[in-house]
């Protein structure tokens, strides 16, 4: 997380840049979004298994009424999802518009590039309402954030003004995944390699 | 698609984002996950562009003068513009391991 001193430093630092109120409201951004990873992911865990608790709690009562051979989360949460976004309906709608609102600054605060084959780099937290039960980004999240990246990417390279004047839109012809190491998760939660 | 690893919740992780290359059809492009500075998930995509304010025969973009499109929306600087179309006339073929990859995939939807 960046501390006060260092987002001074780094306003400081580009100050010879055009854009200095940008890069210090870029770093106050980037640690507005990385917060969450130590308080934040604590008071999620906690929430997360108190959740757990009453919904197990309550596929016990399922599962004695005839509903028997499901795991007691997983039917949880097959009963439990629906009745969160009805009742937290604005959560839900950041949900869904959860991406734009976070791969905003990747529209706005990214300088041109010049370059066909030149890089832009994205940053991404894998929020909890991107995760499976078992509790990584889930499968379908990272084609979503590769959207974001594509967009972000064409932006730069000046995508915007050629869908808005011309009426140029892209359109994918195939796409290949391939996951190449595994992360620091326990060990029980996490499927076999094969 | 292979899945051997996950992102754990709450961790942070970039994208890099960048084009491969172009062919007389696709633009090909490479998404490379990194966490903790180390490689972890990479998505190759080839896309294309249309026009969907042309007719529907004239719809499909080749991707030379897409870029070329593209490079001349940079009105304000022509130095950077020129240069840019000068790459997109000396051109960058995918990597033919790329291309075999999205060849194969696109095999298994062909009708034979």
């Amino acid at each position: 997380m960046l501390k006060g001193s260092e987002l001074v430093g780094r306003a400081s630092r580009f100050s010879a840049c055009p854009c200095t109120s940008m890069g210090w409201q870029s770093a106050r951004l980037r640690q507005w979004l990385s917060i969450g990873k130590t308080w934040g992911s604590a008071v999620a865990t906690l929430f997360l298994a108190w959740l757990a608790r009453r919904w197990q709690l309550a596929a016990v009562d399922v599962a004695s009424a005839g509903a028997g051979g499901a795991s007691g989360l997983s039917l949880a949460l097959v009963l439990g999802t629906p009745a969160l976004y009805f009742f937290l309906q604005p959560v839900a709608l950041y949900v869904v518009y959860g991406s734009f609102f976070e791969f905003m600054p990747a529209f706005c605060l990214q300088h041109p590039l010049y370059d066909w084959l030149g890089v832009s780099v994205t940053r991404l937290t894998a929020w909890p309402w991107a995760c499976d039960p078992n509790l990584h980004l889930t499968n379908s999240a990272y084609s979503g954030l590769c959207d974001s990246a594509f967009f972000a990417h064409m932006h730069r390279l000046g995508y915007l003004k050629l869908f808005m004047g011309e009426g140029v839109a892209p359109v994918i012809g195939s796409q290949v995944e391939t996951t190449l190491r595994s992360c620091d998760a326990p060990a029980a939660l996490t499927t076999p390699d094969s | 698609m292979r899945f051997r690893a996950e992102l754990p919740m709450m961790s942070s992780a970039t994208i890099e984002t960048r084009i491969q290359g172009w062919d007389d059809k696709y633009i090909y492009f490479e998404f490379l996950f990194k966490r903790g500075g180390r490689a972890a998930f990479v998505m190759m995509r080839k896309v294309m562009l249309i026009d969907t304010r042309a007719k529907r025969e004239e719809r499909k973009l080749s991707p030379t003068s897409a870029l070329t499109r593209l490079a001349n929306t940079l009105t304000w600087d022509d130095a950077k513009r020129q240069a840019l179309l000068r790459a997109v006339e000396k051109g960058a073929p995918p990597s033919e391991a790329m291309r075999t990859l999205l060849a194969s995939s696109d095999a298994l939807l062909s009708p034979d």
